[in-house]
Parts: structure tokens; sequence; C-alpha cells
């Protein structure tokens, strides 16, 4: 047992003085982990307590049921399953439709001939990223409104002729596609660089291969980047329970909460009245758990069939 | 003369992508084009018109962006945003890339530790509060500072950085140790050199990200000589929008101008972001040739 | 606890003697007229030495005190400006308005004004907005003063959490405030907490026309067109809306948004006294709290919006349409009834019609059951909005602060407040402070609200009491001004409810519940007034979920609140 200890001890010592200089790197960031995440994560307690600013964080009395009122207050709240389904299915959708979107324009671009088209192609359309939620929304209800062009074209497939706002089964697809629109030539950035990681030689060699073009995009830059792919799909899957309340906030209404109403919204609708930073910050620690537990498992899957993980 | 070529599935693709990328270019850029024509009209016939815009409503007018130069915070908040775009930059790239190239260093015991200790902090932290106490605990209150260290390093760009890392080739790394190379020297002379688009996106993505802040600004700050552009820029928005609804409020231009406020903010504060794209795109159009540097 | 509060008696007692002796004192000290009634304890170390410790028994200090506040109340009156040159802090949310042309509120006209007439150097803590002045809360580390605008768990538990240093024991030296406060009953309830601790400097709002600034609005030229009067019961209105539409070709005669039909329409009662029904949202009869929108009468107020709406009198969009659209839709002809305000809709609508000397607005008041009666509701804000300069228990100068902050309730004070500096920002005609062609007409081309952002702080708030003459002034259209008094003839004030929060420990439980319930009510008030939902299931369905939703406890809740208000 303290063999075993010591061995260990010595191996720790082997191992810092055989990277000391790759330790010496990573010392600055462990520093700013350490003191501007670390030092101030005594803050989760808040949620288990009735949180007084004269007592402070940890003086404060904690909430009755051993600390998870605000965790029951949540999940007894009449609209919890409601706002915890259209979180979910709006996160989704928006992971089904909105995550390949982006790589797929990467691919088309990079199929491009022309290098001053596919400049100019790709500074336009990630510009709507840099257009406020608001500007954003309010267009959104304007194409969306009974005199609106979307609505005009719809209703030629049978789509009804008032504002799509109105209508509960419409919010789903306008939040996504809407998302796309405002993201996707922001988002297909970290792809286009991707592809840029691709080493020419292989294309070369695939070509002398006789592989046509369909070929080379599926044997040499779809393994190219799917490397990033994998690395962005974890990271917005880690995301999957934070639907910010911004944009939603600008689009529903109560005529449709019962599609549009999600966990943030309901949030902060209750926080306009009374803000309570026990409950708000319970809320948050929910969501970030479930976060954790999703990227984990899929983490785990990743390095297994493809190699890629995280860490 | 060229020849006439065969009608290959190939081209019929290659009309159809450019086809698509026409409409893409029209339905992204028709906000960007509304925005900038509305801010020019007139704020009367403006307000009375319904529907899409095609032209700017006559008679064009500047009046929305003289009363945004009027504010003097305006040019104090792009200074303000400068000064942290750019020293934020500087230790936001210093960190991020020693801390990625640390993760993708094959070997160190702790590695897995620190990785997890990165990654936790993606899903879990101590919240306002406590952050706020501790930037007061630091003498960082009331400093632009406040606005450049707490986000010194965000972790999803430290695991996008370390992917980018990771997609050169591990004998590169291999070989430079073995000719005597610390990992300072590899980082320098091998992983940035290669990763030049990475390093790009991570510029863009610090970069916007530094240029739209305001919330850290907003609690942190107590002096509106130091508030950033975008600070500014909402309380005009607010000025604007609360005298446009405020209760009780007579007539009032600025209620008129408050659409036309809004379009020109954002043109006047995306422009300059917008121009940082085409420095470096360029890194995002050609390959890198690996065996190039390898020999 | 028990300490606490003897160490608050005896402090309490030592400030009366302190008074009481720097009041005689004055009368030998023969200098400058300005200090006569300067009186701070700092001024007289003798003072408090000189209280015999026998006194601190409770009826030495009544004698004492009743002694002190006659001497300090009555006869007393604050000198400014202040003797001593003294450093003060208060932090405040950024005001964009204040901003856009000043560092600070300190350092803009009205603030060098303010600051010179009590000789008090006064510096401000720009916080950019809620977020922060809550963070400043939790920080624990208070400047001297602080614009406050409520707390999470009400006044009591921020004085319990030390953000709130009562004034009980420095009235003395806010003679003028005293004043104000004993004129109404109702400003001396609303700044009192349930223990009978006087929270800061309110603003107040000294007149019933202040109080309302949003109503219903109509088109007045489509009116006298057709010869109509303005409509005052529901079939008055459903009568003016089909005129509108049949001859006038309006297509969405009724247009209002998804927000000013619940939050001003149904929440103020613009729709519902010919009902029964005082409004939506919390109101009183008689020290009975209801919520309205639990109420059986609310069905009726449904039934009519869904008659407008099924008629298409109702915009059909009204869950989406937004302002704009309104406005343009007015000016187009397009709709000829809104809900609205002065400034953003009348104001603004009237402006951009200039040209056109047809198109004229008017307001009308909330629906009544017969011609002539007068509305339970109208749009109607508390006299006191909840809205107070506080001074902190750490503040370095307590008595100074409370002396600099009793400013805005003298004389001259008031009229630095609403109308700013004579001879600049404002004059003197026929006996009315009248805002100069620099408030009104600025040359530099700053708006009015801009150039009262200032001068004055009767635009926004703050310690003082906000004169009829600021409104006048500001909103002077002649429709506006007609629309105003429409819009203020009411009986609100019997109904409405004063400002108060429910108890510090219920505040969590009510939150919750009405988290729930609000989100019902809303979502339900549409689905009947589009007819999704029948009216049919009003009490099986409605009410039912309302009652197990527990509206009765959040209603118990107000009605506790309520009679601590009353018992004050």
């Amino acid at each position: 047992m303290k063999n075993k200890k010591k061995s260990g001890l010595r191996r720790l010592g082997n191992d810092l003085r055989k990277y000391s200089d790759a330790y010496m790197m990573v010392i600055p960031v462990v520093i700013f982990y350490l003191l501007f995440c670390y030092k101030p994560m005594y803050g989760i307690l808040i949620a288990f307590k009735d949180y007084s600013p004269a007592a402070g964080i940890w003086d404060s009395d904690w909430t009755s049921s051993y600390g998870f009122q605000h965790f029951i207050d949540f999940f007894q709240s009449y609209y919890f399953t409601r706002i915890l389904k259209n979180t979910l299915v709006i996160s989704i959708s928006s992971i089904i439709f909105g995550f390949p979107a982006p790589i797929l324009l990467a691919l088309l671009l990079n199929e491009l001939k022309n290098e001053k088209f596919k400049r100019v192609t790709q500074t336009i359309s990630y510009m709507p990223h840099f257009i406020s939620m608001v500007v954003v929304c309010s267009m959104v209800q304007l194409f969306t409104s009974n005199k609106g062009f979307i609505t005009y074209l719809l209703s030629f497939l049978g789509g009804p002729d008032c504002s799509l706002l109105t209508r509960p089964n419409y919010f789903v697809p306008i939040y996504v596609l809407s998302g796309i629109w405002q993201g996707i030539g922001w988002d297909a950035i970290i792809y286009l660089a991707a592809l840029t990681g691709i080493d020419q030689e292989l294309y070369e060699a695939a070509r002398i291969d006789g592989a046509g073009r369909w070929k080379q995009t599926l044997h040499v830059t779809l393994p190219g980047i799917s490397g990033t792919v994998i690395i962005m799909l974890l990271l917005r899957l880690g995301n999957v329970m934070n639907v910010g309340f911004e944009k939603i906030i600008l689009l529903y209404n109560e005529g449709i909460y019962e599609t549009a109403d999600v966990i943030s919204t309901f949030v902060y609708r209750k926080g306009l009245q009374d803000f309570q930073w026990g409950y708000s910050a319970a809320v948050g620690i929910f969501n970030s758990v479930i976060n954790f537990v999703v990227v984990m498992v899929f983490n785990k899957i990743s390095r297994k069939v493809s190699d890629v993980s995280l860490w | 003369m060229q020849n006439k070529k065969k009608i290959t599935p190939y081209r019929v693709f290659s009309v159809f992508n450019v086809i698509f990328m026409l409409l893409l270019i029209l339905v992204t850029a028709y906000p960007v084009y509304y925005i900038v024509i509305a801010s020019f009209s007139d704020p009367g016939a403006l307000s009375r018109h319904v529907g899409l815009l095609w032209m700017p409503m006559k008679p064009y007018t500047l009046s929305a962006y003289e009363m945004v130069f009027r504010n003097p915070r305006i040019i104090t908040g792009l200074l303000n945003t400068l000064f942290v775009l750019g020293t934020g930059l500087l230790i936001n790239l210093t960190l991020t890339m020693l801390g990625a190239f640390f993760l993708t260093i094959k070997g160190p015991m702790l590695k897995n530790a620190i990785a997890l200790m990165i990654i936790f902090t993606m899903y879990f932290s101590g919240g306002m509060i406590p952050g706020y106490l501790n930037i007061r605990d630091l003498k960082l209150l009331d400093t632009l500072w406040a606005l450049v260290l707490p986000g010194a390093v965000s972790t999803a760009n430290l695991i996008i950085m370390k992917s980018g890392f990771q997609s050169i080739p591990d004998s590169l790394i291999e070989s430079a140790r073995l000719d005597g190379g610390s990992y300072l020297q590899i980082l320098l002379r091998v992983m940035i050199p290669l990763s030049k688009a990475t390093i790009a996106v991570m510029v863009l993505y610090y970069g916007v990200g530094h240029w739209n802040a305001w919330f850290n600004a907003s609690i942190y700050l107590r002096d509106s000589d130091k508030f950033p552009l975008q600070l500014v820029v909402r309380n005009i928005l607010k000025l604007a929008g609360s005298s446009a609804m405020a209760s009780g409020a007579g007539m009032d231009e600025m209620a008129q101008m408050a659409e036309l406020i809004k379009y020109a903010l954002i043109v006047v504060t995306t422009t300059p972001i917008l121009v940082l794209y085409p420095f470096l795109q360029k890194y995002f159009v050609k390959g890198v040739m690996v065996g190039a540097i390898k020999g | 606890m028990k300490k606490l509060y003897q160490w608050k008696k005896v402090t309490a007692c030592i400030m009366a003697a302190a008074v009481t002796l720097s009041v005689c004192a004055c009368g030998n000290q023969n200098g400058d007229k300005d200090d006569a009634g300067k009186t701070t304890s700092q001024e007289n170390p003798e003072a408090s030495k000189e209280t015999p410790a026998e006194e601190t028994s409770s009826e030495a200090e009544k004698s004492e005190e009743s002694q002190a506040e006659s001497e300090a109340g009555g006869a007393a009156e604050v000198t400014y400006p202040l003797k001593e040159k003294v450093h003060l802090t208060l932090a405040m949310v950024d005001e964009a308005a204040v901003t856009a042309n000043a560092k600070n509120l300190a350092e803009t006209p009205f603030g060098k004004a303010w600051q010179e007439a009590t000789g008090v150097e006064l510096e401000i803590m720009q916080l950019a907005d809620g977020d922060a002045l809550n963070l400043l809360y939790a920080s624990g580390e208070l400047p001297d003063m602080i614009a406050y605008s409520g707390y999470t768990g009400g006044a009591e538990k921020a004085i319990k959490d030390k953000i709130i240093q009562p004034l009980n024991d420095y009235m003395q030296y806010a003679p003028d405030l005293q004043a104000v406060l004993d004129s109404n009953d109702l400003y001396k309830k609303s700044s009192t907490t349930k223990d009978g601790d006087i929270i800061g400097f309110p603003f107040i709002r000294g007149d019933d026309y202040l109080l309302s600034s949003a109503g219903l609005i109509i088109r007045q030229d489509w009116l006298d067109d057709l010869n109509l009067e303005l409509p005052q019961t529901p079939d008055d209105l459903y009568e003016v809306l089909k005129a509108f539409k049949e001859e006038k070709g309006a297509k969405v005669p009724f247009s209002v948004g998804n927000w000013w039909l619940k939050s001003i329409a149904l929440e103020h009662g613009l729709l519902t006294s010919p009902f029964g029904l005082v409004k939506g949202n919390f109101y009183q009869v008689d020290g009975k709290v209801h919520y309205g929108y639990a109420e059986e009468a609310y069905k009726d107020v449904l039934a009519f919006l869904n008659k407008l709406y099924a008629e298409g009198l109702l915009d059909p969009n009204f869950q989406t349409v937004d302002d704009n659209t309104i406005r343009a839709n007015i000016m187009n002809g397009e709709t000829g009834v809104t809900v609205g305000n002065t400034g953003g809709y009348m104001g603004n609508m009237l402006q951009t019609m200039e040209e056109d000397p047809t198109f004229n607005l008017n307001g009308f008041g909330p629906l009544v059951a017969k011609a002539g009666d007068v509305p339970m509701s109208t749009h109607y804000d508390n006299a006191l909005p909840g809205k107070y300069i506080i001074v902190t228990p750490s503040c370095s100068n307590k008595e100074a602060a409370v002396q600099f902050l009793n400013y805005g309730y003298t004389k001259e004070g008031s009229l630095l407040f609403n109308y700013g500096i004579e001879g600049e920002s404002y004059t003197i005609v026929d006996g009315e402070p009248t805002y100069t062609d620099l408030i009104m007409h600025n040359p530099d081309g700053l708006t009015k609200q801009l150039a009262l952002a200032q001068y004055t702080r009767a635009w926004q708030d703050g310690p003082f009491v906000q004169e009829k003459g600021y409104q006048l002034q500001y909103a002077d259209l002649p429709s506006q001004k007609s629309a105003l008094s429409n819009w203020t003839r009411s009986d609100a004030a019997k109904y409405n409810m004063p400002p108060v929060t429910v108890a510090e420990e219920d505040a969590s439980e009510y939150s919750k519940l009405m988290g729930d319930i609000g989100t019902y009510v809303s979502e339900m008030t549409i689905q009947y007034i589009t007819g999704l939902e029948p009216l049919d299931t009003f009490e099986s369905k409605y009410l039912e979920t309302l009652k197990s939703m527990n509206v009765e406890r959040a209603i118990e809740m107000r009605q506790e609140a309520l009679d601590d208000f009353n018992a004050r």
C-alpha cells in the first residue's frame, strides 16, 4: 500500500520532470481557471439556499427539503413538463436541421471554382450573424405576418392566411429555419478552416487513382473534416438544454406558449415579477447537469467509435 | 474557342450549386440591405410603410447618423472596445494556444485531470454574485481589465483550437522533439504556422465576442467614460425605445427616430468588424501543403 | 436583537438632545444667516456628553423625543447651503437621456445647481443596469445613497438586509419631507413599512393628472365625419367600429397589440367596467382583495372581445402585431381605434401627420355600462410608484445626506426638480413656471426629453413631488390634453391596490404561484378571444384550473399585505 503510493508519487515526479516544459506552458492557463472559474465556484450553493445579500452565500439559510426546495418548486410547476418538452423539441430540431446546414454550405462553397464568387458568397452569407436579434426577429415577423411573403407562398400549399406566429405548429419550424438563415454563413467558417487543413497531396493521389469529384469528397474531404465536425457536434450536444430566451421572447406570444414557451423564457417571466437568485440558479444547475451527462455519454461513444473526443 | 464539353452530372451539380449560392446571397443580403436603406429613409414615411422595403423612403436623411455621432460616448466607447479587443485578443490567443497545445501532447500524467478541470467549467460556474465579488476582491472593479481577464479563455474555443492542432500529424511533433526542440519552440515553429486557418477562426470568434460584449461591462463598470461601444449602443437604444414608448411622454422627435437610430447604430457598429473579415478570409481559401513544411 | 433595539433608542435620544441643544445654540451664534438652521451632531460634540445616561429610560426618551420633534419639525427648517462641506456618493442606474449629454447626473446643469444649493459635493456611482444594482446589494459594500426601486422581499427585507437605513431617527433633518408626508395619508402609508420604518425619499406624483398616461385612442376626424360621439358603452364602441369599417373602409377598425391589450386594456380595466369587473389584475373593494382574472364577470369581457374578433372588428393579428404596424395602420386609414399612450402613440402619429390637417386623434375614457357613468378603473399608476432615494446604513454622514435629499421637497427645491434653473430653463409667466425655449425648442437640437434631462428630474423620478405643470407643457397638443382629461376620469383611486408587497416569508411561494397563474391567464385569454376555446368552458375549465393552481392562496397573501398596509 505504502509502496504503491510511493511509486505513484515517484512516477508523478518523473512525469513532472520529463514534461516540465509542457507543464510550464499550461500553468498560466490553470491559474486562469483556478482564479476566475473555481474560486467563485462556491456560488453553486446559492441554488440550495434562501439567499440573503446581508448574510452572504455561505451564511444564508439552507432551503427546506434538505436544501432542495428550489428544485422541488421548479419540478412542481404546473408547466414543468411542457417547458421541458418544448426546450428539448426546439433544441433537438435545431441540432438535426441546423447542425448539418453549415457543413453542407462549406462543402458546396468548396466546389465553387470562381474564387471571387466564392469569397463574395461567403462574406455576404455570414453578415446576418451581426444583425441584432431584435432586428432579425422583427424581420421574421414581417415575413410571416398575414401580409408577409412567406405566408403568401405557403398559402398556395394550403397554409393559413393569418400570421404564422399565431399558430402553435409553425413556431418550431420558424425558429429553426430563421436560426439557420442567421447562422449558416458564420457557422460554416470553422468548416472552411478545417477544409484548408486537408493535405492537398491527398487530392492529387486520389485523382491519380481515378477518383471523380464525388469520390474525392467522400474519401478525402469528409474524412478530412470529420474531426472538426465531431468536436462541434459534441459541443453542440453539450448545450442541448440551453435554449436562449432572447429570440423566443421576441417571437412568441401567449397564443403559442403551447409550443414556444421554454425553460429560459418561463424563468425570465418569473424573474420579472420577483427576482429569485436561488430559484434561477437551481434551474441553471438542473440544465447543466443534464448537459454535462449528455456530453459525457456522447464523448465516450465518440471516443470508442471515432477516436475523436473533447478530452 | 472553347470546346463544347459533355454534360456530366458534376456539371449539372455545379450549375445548381451556383444557383443555390445566388439564392443564399439574396436571402442573406436582404436584411443587410434593408437596414442600410432604412437608416437613410425619412422617419415619417418609414413609420407609415408596411411590408418589404426596396428603396429608401424619400426624402433621404442622415439625421439618425447625426444623432448617433452627437453622442460623445460613441467615440469613447469605440476606444474602450478597441483597447479590450487588442489586449483581449493577445491574452486570448496566447492562453488558448498554450492550453490547447498542452492537451495535444501525448504523455503527461496530469493531462486528463487538467482536461476534465477545463471541461467542467463549460457546464458549471459559480454564477454572477461570487463572480462579481471575485472581481471586486481582485481590485478589478471599474477597470477595463474586468472585461478582459474573466473571459481570457473560452473553453469551447480552446477545444476547437485543440482539434485544429490534433489534425497535424504527431510525427511532426515527435521529430521536432528528437531534434531537441522544447515544446514552446514546437508550438511556435511547427504548430502555429500549420494552423493559421484555425487561428484565424480564433481571432474571429474572440474578436467578434469582444466586439459584441456588453454584459460584463454592465455589471463591472461604474463610470460611463469606460463603457465599451456595445453598452453605449444598448443605452442609446434604451433611450430611443423609452422615448418612443415612455408613458406620459409628449411629442418627441426622438420617438420617431427610434427605428432609424436602431438601424443607423447597426450600420455604425458592425461596419468595422465586417471589415476585419476579408483580411482573415485569405487564410480560409488556400489549403496548406503539409508536405511542403515537412520537406 | 434586544440589544440592537436599545442601542437604537440610545442613539435616538442622543440625537434628540443634540438637536435641542443645537437649536438653542443657534441663537447665540449670531453668524451668517445661512448657518441658522444647520444642525448636525458633529457640530455639537458636547451635546452627546451632556445627555445624562439615565434618560435612556423609555419615559424620558419619549418626552425628550417629542420635544425634539416639535422643535425640529416645527420651528427648525434646514437652511441651505449646509455649512459643512460634505462629500456624498449616490449609486444610480444609468439614464441614457442624462448621459447622452453629460458624464453623469452630478455634472448636468441640474446636478450642479442641486450641489450648489445644498453645498454638498455629489459623486455619482454609475451602474449600467438593474443587474449591476442587484450585485451592488449583494456585495454588501454600499455607497452613501442609492436610487432604489424595489428589492426582492420588499423594503422590510431591505432594511433587515442592511441596505436601507430607515429615516425614523433622522426625520428632524428632513422637515420638508415630513410636511409632505403629513399632508397626505396615502403618501405616509406608502412610504412606510408595516413595522413603521420610513423607507426613504420617495418620488411622488403630485396630481391625478400625472397618474394616467395610456388609454383608448380614436380617429377623431372620422368621428367628426360620421357625426358620431366618443364611444362610452360597449354598444357605442361596437357601432363606431362597424361604422369605421363600413363607411371609412377600415380593414381592421380596432387594432391593438397583445401587450397593450393585456397589460393596459385588461389589467387597468379599460374595457371591463360595463361588465361589472373593475379590472383584470388585483384590486380591492372596501379592503377586500380581488383578482379580476379569476372573477366570474371576466367571462363577459371575453365574450365582448370574442364578438369583436369574430366579426372582424378586432385585428385578427392582435397577438403578433407590433406598435409600428399599428401606428402605420392608423395613419394609413386601416385602423380607427387602438390602445396607446400620449407620447409614443398620439404624439408620434400627430407629428408624422402634421401636414395632413384632417388627421386628428383623441382619447376616450374606459367603457362604462351606461353613458355618463364613471368607470371603475383606468390606466392608473400609484402616486408613489415605489422609487426612492434611500440612505444606507453605511452612509458616512447620514444627517447631511438626509438634509441633502430633503431639498427636493422645499419650495426652491421643487422648482429646481420640476422646472430647472430660473432664467435658464424656465421663467415665471403669469405666476406659473414656464419652460423656456431652451427646453421647448432647444437651440442645439436636443429633444424636449433630452433637454429636460439636463435641467430637471420631472421627466423621470427623484426625491421630490412632481407637478402637473410639467405634463401640461410636455404633452401640450390639444388632442393629448383632451385624451389625458378623458382618461383620468374614473374611480380608480377607490379600487386601486396601494403599493404593497407580500410578506417576506411568503415572497417565494407567491412568486411561484403567480408564475404559473400569470402564464395560464394570458394563454387562456387569447384562446377565448380567438374562439379557439369555447366560452362554455370558462367555469368548468378556466376557473377550475385557476382554483387548482391555488389562486386563492395568492389572493390571500395579497390580502394580508393590504391589511398590513391599511393598519399602518
